[in-house]
């Protein structure tokens, strides 16, 4: 029995914690500017962000690096988790600064494109959905941002899975229901329509999210909670209706 | 390009498209994963039968190469033979059933699912080859048995050997006596060797520093050292109490079996 193989084991989960720590205290201090932003100065947030996605695509890089010496699902599950939240922060920073150009929009009733601020460029193969009720970035987008090879499920390359990423989206519904209901209350000038559009955009997704075949697995459990989020923002349209303030 | 031009209208449609590629993709992978584990159960399944068909031997009615005891090993009754015959097929079936699933990121996507089967396959083996060998296989021989398009983790072998070693020692125990042409009742020369092993294996097991990775559980190697040490335990007080009673016994005494007037 060649006891080395345990060494060896020892060595390369140990520096798989150090590599994600650093990407887990990146992430958080990414995910703490990114949920308390008035919408008001949404249109220049992007370039603010900036920084951080530059940190967060260089950690990744050299978690790609390190897990590129194993197999890919071997020790998968983990960064798992960091990359999922990493693929959030993307979702959210590009529906932030596509919700900035639809309430500018809204508001001054003019689709002047001078007055937005293009985000990324796009091109057919992006494919995007994306609309005036919200952005949901494709996969490939997401793992361009992040730095990290749209790869196949069934390749051993480092890539991000269609899991992961539909985990992120989860984590897309779950804050912006936070934000349906922030948006109301933050922002000296009241902002009512965010959350109209939240909920259609949530309500969307929710059904494509029912469309799939799932299993009794993590995945299921989350996507039955999305309901819950379009309760709390159902109810915060419901509230903002009664009273007038955002006409149906 | 302007920004009007490329918003295209969330609506039902491109959702439906949009998520029913990835349901696709989902199934594919529900469904791979599942053949893994029908497998596992069948192969889980057939490996306990091959352990218990090897437990039903008698080693006193086996038929054994005398020249080196050290070296004797057990040749299997037809019966039992035919039995574990048809068993390795099931098994060998049970693989190319899943095969395909398990290459590349196949092997480390499903192996939480197949790990337990694989256990219970390199328990029989390891079993089988030392009742007919005397001899442990190493983690290379298995792997090489197993067939290289199955990944046998270090995990599994080592949880896989000391499963074995529970097997072993009931083993022992049942065939603890022995009776020589004179009739003297002792210790069989397997029980013997068998409580040697087990006790090597014992010092060997304890010294391992193991720790918890995603694919490995240091819980269950501690549960399964803990077996070990009380299947040690076993076989030497049942060697000790044979050794230190057998003198006492009456001269021609033949343990159990009434039916059979052998002497």
């Amino acid at each position: 029995m060649d006891l080395e193989i345990f060494n060896k084991c020892q060595d390369s989960i140990d520096r798989d914690s150090e590599i994600r720590e650093v990407t887990y205290t990146l992430l958080f201090s990414l995910s703490v500017i990114m949920t308390h932003v008035p919408q008001n100065i949404l249109p220049t947030f992007a370039p603010r962000t900036t920084k951080s996605f530059q940190f967060q695509k260089e950690a990744i890089q050299k978690l790609a690096s390190l897990a590129s010496q194993h197999p890919f699902y071997k020790y998968n599950a983990l960064w798992s988790r960091t990359l999922q939240n990493a693929a959030f922060a993307v979702l959210f920073r590009d529906w932030l600064v596509n919700e900035g150009n639809a309430y500018i929009a809204y508001h001054s009733g003019s689709s002047n494109p001078e007055e937005r601020d293009e985000p990324t460029e796009t091109s057919k193969e992006n494919d995007d959905v994306r609309s005036k009720v919200g952005q949901l970035t494709s996969l490939e987008r997401v793992c361009e941002t992040l730095g990290v090879k749209p790869g196949l499920e069934d390749e051993n390359t480092f890539h991000l899975t269609l899991e992961e990423y539909l985990q992120a989206t989860i984590s897309l519904i779950n804050e912006l229901s936070r934000l349906a209901l922030n948006s109301v209350i933050m922002t000296e000038n009241s902002n009512y329509s965010t959350p109209t559009r939240i909920n259609h955009f949530i309500k969307q997704l929710q059904a494509g999210f029912l469309i799939l075949n799932l299993k009794n697995d993590a995945l299921r459990s989350r996507v039955d909670s999305i309901k819950y989020d379009v309760k709390k923002v159902e109810e915060v349209i419901y509230d903002l209706s009664l009273r007038g303030l955002i006409r149906k | 390009m302007s920004v009007s031009a490329s918003v295209a209208t969330i609506d039902r449609q491109t959702v439906t498209a949009l998520f029913s590629s990835f349901g696709s993709a989902l199934d594919a992978h529900h469904d791979a994963r599942d053949r893994v584990i029908k497998a596992s159960r069948d192969i889980t399944a057939a490996s306990k039968k091959i352990i218990f068909a090897l437990q039903r031997v008698k080693y006193v009615d086996a038929e054994i190469q005398r020249d080196d005891p050290n070296k004797a090993g057990i040749k299997l009754d037809s019966k039992i033979a035919g039995d574990i015959g048809g068993l390795e097929r099931k098994i060998t079936d049970a693989f190319s059933a899943v095969k395909d699933d398990m290459q590349g990121a196949g092997a480390w996507r499903y192996q939480r699912q197949i790990s337990g089967a694989i256990q219970e396959y390199i328990e029989a083996l390891l079993f089988r080859e030392y009742l007919m060998d005397r001899w442990i296989l190493s983690h290379e021989e298995v792997q090489k048995l197993v067939g290289y398009e199955f990944l046998v983790t270090y995990s599994d072998y080592i949880l896989g050997l000391l499963d074995t070693t529970g097997e072993l020692m009931r083993f022992a125990i049942t065939n603890l006596y022995d009776v020589t042409a004179s009739g003297v009742v002792q210790v069989s020369v397997i029980a013997k060797q068998i409580c040697q092993l087990l006790r090597t294996l014992r010092i060997g097991f304890s010294a391992l520093r193991v720790n918890s990775s995603s694919h490995t559980s240091s819980t269950e190697f501690v549960k399964k050292l803990n077996t070990l040490y009380n299947s040690v335990d076993k076989v030497e007080k049942a060697v000790y109490s044979l050794t230190v009673r057998g003198s006492e016994l009456p001269e021609g005494w033949i343990p159990g079996d009434d039916d059979d007037g052998r002497i």
